[in-house]
């Protein structure tokens, strides 16, 4: 944006400084966000209220839940972690520069 | 259990001179405030995401949460999965905007951002006294694990323990600042890791095992194997709660925060993210888990009040002295690591919040500077004082600061992401929150069943929103320095 251009936005929509909504980041966003909904599912195998289910070693199904659910996170986190690097950017334009001097 | 002084003392002391060693490495590449805050923005994707790990991951990871998982049940490891994103989380909604910025206008803290984004020196200056008022104690809380772990082993009084740490801890920041706390954080993360791994193997190896355990305890308390556990304490909205703590109001905490100034760009913030996401899995999980999982192994019991000793007298049991002396310096090292980014903030906040930036001194760079080093001398000594007077257990005490540190998550994310964000609305936002989480810790009906920042968040929220539309918006010049594509 060039020095001259006006800084108070016109539309509401433009006082707020957000990543682009493109298909990529709402695809990405919606992914983790069901990680997140899953550990409050009120299922045996995610909040079970008063049931002991037993799992792997006899630890309670959500624990061996929460370590699947751990690692699936990490593995997509690490997806999205190489699919952000070959796309460049993961907020705009120059996000990832490696050099400080090209900032 | 019987103290064995003549192995843990040499193994604890051989650790702290290891530290100091890497303080003093640190202070010769230590001569401005950048470098005592900031570490000059260099730190690497290992350095970053072990050193993110070992400051938020502290005694309560390591002695408080197990004690209550071995007091209430399995329940507090109900949302532990999610911590693979404790570092994305914030990451995302600040930390790449943050180091960026940062390294264009020279922010060093998270003060330093209110100044320059609201204009403001008095909400400089208010997230500096938050942010000192919430890090003191929690500072004090892992003072007290390393007391019980020196009590435990050599039979001597807590406040030996507490003085070492305390003293050891200062010793380094005082003379390498953060890249003395982030250096030593990477040894101590490894060494977090490795107690971890070591606890886990104890109970394999022991009898009754794992399996062997969990049948004894579901025999016994089938209640401790579900929710809302053994005292009914983890309900829906107690896990929503810990989720809020653990993954959202950490946006806020300026211990964590600036460690997205430290690291080298945003490239590296991902990369550490994904190497600090799986060490905290692995930790929190296995730690927090196993603390419960111990009970069998320690039939006599402990009492209430000595919660925090459950993993050191339980490691004491199950391994060779000299096994558990390493494990001891783990968990140590787990306070150690959260204390010394914390004391360099709140050094930060007095130094370079309050009287340069604050006051108006800045040019006087080497002053300010020397000053941040009394400052660590002193809320060094703070730390010990409350680590020998225990308020509070460690776990109490964490989810009481924890959730004040968080009051600054609203303003400083709005003002990232709202330009519309003002001045008025941040400090106003800042007070409410603050004066409304000590209520509703207070009275608990104001907590709606949360823990009390929960409403406190959503009270800075409504706040910062209607006084900022009440007022004028920013300046021009706020717009356009700090919203332009860098």
């Amino acid at each position: 944006m060039s020095e001259k251009e006006e800084w108070y936005p016109k539309k509401f929509g433009d006082w707020f400084y957000l990543p682009k909504l493109d298909s990529f980041n709402v695809r990405w966003f919606l992914i983790f966000l069901v990680l997140y909904i899953i550990p409050f599912l009120p299922t045996k195998y995610t909040f079970p209220w008063k049931e002991y289910v037993p799992w792997f070693f006899g630890f309670p199904s959500f624990i061996c839940m929460n370590i699947f659910l751990g690692l699936v996170g990490g593995i997509l986190f690490t997806i999205f972690y190489y699919q952000v690097i070959k796309r460049g950017f993961i907020e705009e334009e120059g996000d990832l520069d490696e050099k400080e001097g090209e900032r | 259990m019987k103290a064995v002084p003549e192995i843990f003392i040499p193994v604890i002391m051989i650790y702290f001179v290891g530290m100091a060693l890497i303080g003093w490495y640190s202070y010769k590449k230590t001569d401005t405030m950048k470098e005592f805050l900031t570490m000059g923005g260099t730190a690497g994707a290992l350095v970053g995401g072990f050193a993110y790990l070992s400051t938020q991951y502290s005694m309560s990871t390591f002695m408080g949460v197990p004690g209550w998982t071995w007091a209430y049940g399995y329940g507090i490891v109900g949302m532990t999965g999610t911590v693979i994103f404790s570092i994305w989380v914030p990451a995302f909604f600040v930390g790449f905007r943050l180091n960026r910025l940062g390294k264009k206008l020279n922010i060093f803290s998270v003060g330093d951002y209110f100044g320059d984004r609201y204009e403001s020196n008095f909400a400089r200056i208010l997230v500096a006294v938050i942010t000192i008022v919430f890090l003191l104690p929690t500072m004090g809380a892992q003072t007290i694990g390393a007391g019980a772990i020196w009590n435990v082993f050599t039979d001597q009084p807590e406040w030996v323990g507490v003085a070492l740490m305390a003293g050891i801890v200062t010793l380094y920041c005082l003379t390498g600042g953060i890249r003395g706390a982030i250096l030593t954080d990477v040894v101590q993360a490894s060494m977090m890791l490795l107690t971890t791994l070591i606890f886990l193997f104890a109970l394999i190896l022991n009898e009754p095992g794992l399996t062997g355990a969990n049948a004894a305890i579901a025999e016994k308390k089938v209640d401790f194997m579900s929710f809302p556990g053994t005292k009914g304490i983890m309900t829906y909205g107690w896990l929503f709660s810990q989720l809020f703590l653990w993954n959202f109001f950490t946006i806020g905490h300026p211990q964590l925060v600036t460690k997205f100034l430290a690291i080298k760009n945003t490239r590296t913030i991902l990369r550490a993210a994904i190497i600090g996401g799986f060490g905290m899995l692995f930790a929190a999980i296995f730690m927090e888990t196993l603390g419960g999982t111990s009970t069998p192994y320690f039939p006599e019991g402990i009492e209430p009040k000595r919660l925090d000793f459950v993993v050191p007298t339980i490691l004491s049991i199950l391994l060779p002295a000299s096994v558990a002396s390493l494990c001891m310096a783990g968990i140590v090292a787990a306070g150690m690591s959260t204390i010394d980014s914390q004391l360099v903030m709140v050094a930060g906040a007095v130094s370079r919040d309050i009287y340069q930036k604050g006051m108006s001194h800045e040019k006087a760079e080497q002053k300010t500077l020397r000053l941040a080093r009394y400052a660590t001398l002193v809320f060094g000594f703070c730390t010990f004082l409350i680590g020998v007077l225990k308020p509070a257990t460690i776990f109490g005490l964490i989810l009481f600061t924890w959730g004040g540190l968080g009051m600054i998550t609203i303003p400083l994310l709005l003002g990232l992401r709202w330009k519309r964000a003002t001045k008025q609305g941040a400090i106003a936002s800042l007070i409410a929150g603050t004066v409304y989480h000590a209520l509703a810790a207070k009275w608990s009906a104001l907590a709606f069943g949360f823990h009390p920042g929960v409403p406190a968040l959503v009270v800075t929220l409504i706040v910062i929103v209607i006084v900022s539309l009440l007022t004028p918006p920013p300046s021009e010049a706020v717009l356009k320095r700090h919203y332009q594509k860098i």
